[in-house]
C-alpha cells in the first residue's frame, strides 16, 4: 500500500479510531517510513490544538442572555395562543359562514326583454343595417320574408359586423335601463344572431 | 418556582443534579428527571434549569459550527425553543443530549446556508481560549498556543459542513464514532471517512498558515 493510502488510516490511527488489525498494520508501516512518521507527528500536534478548544469557557453573561431570549420567546408564544375552545368556536363559525354562503344564492338576473324577431334575407354578403341608432332601430316588428332568404356565413359574427339590410317600417324607441336582446333569425335554422343592447346604447 | 434564577442558583441546581460539568446522556439523575417532569407540566423555572444543564454543549457546538458568537446565540436559542415545544414527547428517564446535538447541527446548517460564509471568526469566538492556553509555562509559548488555537478555528471554518460537524462532535465534544453516526444519521464508516479527511485538512492548513502561506 502506498503512503498516500496510509494517510487516511494514519489520521484515524492517531486518535485510536482504527480496529486492532489495521492499527497494527499502520504501526508497522510507520516504523519503516519517515515521511509517514512526520505526518503522524503533525497530525498529533494539530489534534492537540483542536482539543484545547474543549477547555474554552464562555462568559456567564452570554448564557444568561441565551436563557432570557428563550424564555421571552416562550412567553410570547404562549401570550398569542388561544385556548382550545376558541379554536373550536372559530372553526364552527367558519363552517356556518360557508354553509350560509352556499345556500344563500344570488337572485337570478332579470330576463332580457325580447322586443321582436327579425328574419334576415338569404344572401352571400353580410346584410347591412340601416343607419338608425342601435338603441332605437335595431329592433322592429318583423317584416314579410323575402323570397331569397339570406345566408349568413359567419354565425359568430357580432352585431356590429352584421348589418342586415331591411327597411324597418316602425321604429320603437326603446329607452329602457334593462338590457335589450335582439334575435336575428336567418333562413338557416341553425344560425341565430343574438344582439344585446345595454343601457349605454352600445350594442354587442 | 421562580422563573429567573441567578448564576448561584444555577450552579446549585447543577450540583444537585450531580452532573457538572457534563450532564447525563442516558440514565439521568433523579434530580434531572424531576426537572424535566416539572418542565413538561409547564414550570418555566424548571425548564430554565434544564437549559443551564445543556447550554454549554449546545452553545459551544454551535460556535464551532458557525464561528460567530451572534450566530451561535441564535442557533442555541432556536435549539432550546424546539426542545421546549417537543418536551412533552420526551421520556424523562432517558437523556436527550443526542437529540440536542442533532438539532444543533441541523439548526447550524440552516443558519449557515441562510447567512452565507464569513471570512473570519469573530473575536468573541475566542473568549476564554487565552485562559485555556495558560498551561504554557512561558508567556511566549502561551502566545504561540493562542495563535495556534486561532489558526485551528480558521481551519474549522474552511471545512465542508459535514466534515466540520463530524470532527466537532468527535474531537471537540468527545463523542464516540457510534454516537456521532447516530446524531448525524450516517454510518460509522462515513463518519470515520469524514473525520479522517477533516483531520488531514486541519493539519495541512495549520502547517501552511504557520509557514506564512495561508
Amino acid at each position: 500500500m502506498s503512503c498516500r493510502r496510509f494517510e487516511t488510516m494514519i489520521a484515524l490511527y492517531v486518535e485510536g479510531d482504527l480496529p486492532d488489525r489495521k492499527a497494527r498494520r499502520v504501526a508497522e508501516h510507520l516504523e519503516g517510513c519517515a515521511a509517514c512518521r512526520e505526518l503522524s507527528e503533525g497530525l498529533a500536534a494539530s489534534q492537540q490544538a483542536l482539543k484545547v478548544l474543549r477547555g474554552a469557557s464562555v462568559d456567564e453573561r452570554v448564557y444568561r442572555e441565551l436563557r432570557r431570549r428563550v424564555l421571552a420567546r416562550i412567553d410570547a408564544t404562549q401570550a398569542g395562543a388561544w385556548p382550545r375552545w376558541a379554536y373550536a368556536a372559530a372553526a364552527g363559525l367558519i363552517v356556518l359562514l360557508g354553509t350560509w354562503a352556499i345556500w344563500r344564492r344570488p337572485s337570478p338576473p332579470p330576463p332580457l326583454r325580447e322586443t321582436g324577431r327579425v328574419s334576415l334575407p338569404e344572401r352571400s354578403q353580410p346584410p347591412v343595417l340601416s343607419s338608425a341608432p342601435a338603441s332605437h332601430a335595431a329592433v322592429s316588428k318583423p317584416r314579410a320574408r323575402r323570397t331569397a332568404p339570406a345566408q349568413v356565413s359567419e354565425p359568430r359574427a357580432t352585431a356590429s359586423a352584421v348589418q342586415p339590410e331591411f327597411q324597418p317600417t316602425e321604429v320603437e324607441p326603446t329607452v329602457s335601463p334593462a338590457p335589450l336582446l335582439v334575435k336575428l333569425f336567418t333562413e338557416d335554422p341553425d344560425v341565430v344572431i343574438y344582439w344585446i343592447v345595454n343601457g349605454n346604447e352600445e350594442g354587442e | 418556582m421562580a422563573r429567573s434564577l441567578n448564576s448561584d442558583s444555577g450552579e446549585l441546581a447543577l450540583v444537585m443534579a450531580g452532573c457538572w460539568p457534563d450532564p447525563e446522556d442516558g440514565a439521568g439523575s433523579g434530580e434531572l428527571r424531576e426537572l424535566v417532569r416539572l418542565a413538561k407540566s409547564g414550570d418555566l423555572g424548571a425548564f430554565e434549569q434544564v437549559i443551564i444543564l445543556h447550554q454549554r454543549r449546545v452553545f459551544l457546538t454551535a460556535l464551532r459550527m458557525l464561528g460567530r458568537a451572534e450566530d451561535a446565540q441564535d442557533a442555541a436559542q432556536e435549539v432550546f425553543f424546539r426542545l421546549y415545544r417537543h418536551l412533552r414527547g420526551f421520556d424523562e428517564s432517558r437523556g436527550f443530549a443526542a437529540w440536542l446535538y442533532r438539532v444543533t447541527v441541523n439548526v447550524c446548517r440552516d443558519i449557515a446556508r441562510s447567512r452565507g460564509k464569513h471570512d473570519l471568526p469573530s473575536l468573541e469566538a475566542l473568549v476564554g481560549l487565552e485562559e485555556a492556553a495558560t498551561g504554557a509555562p512561558d508567556p511566549s509559548d502561551q502566545a504561540a498556543s493562542v495563535q495556534q488555537i486561532r489558526i485551528v478555528q480558521q481551519a474549522l471554518k474552511r471545512l465542508p459542513e459535514k466534515e466540520r460537524a463530524a470532527v466537532v462532535l468527535r474531537d471537540i465534544e468527545g463523542l464516540s464514532t457510534r454516537e456521532v453516526a447516530r446524531i448525524l444519521g450516517s454510518s460509522q464508516a462515513t463518519v470515520r471517512s469524514q473525520v479522517s479527511a477533516a483531520r488531514l485538512k486541519i493539519k495541512r492548513f495549520t502547517e501552511r498558515f504557520l509557514r506564512g502561506r495561508p
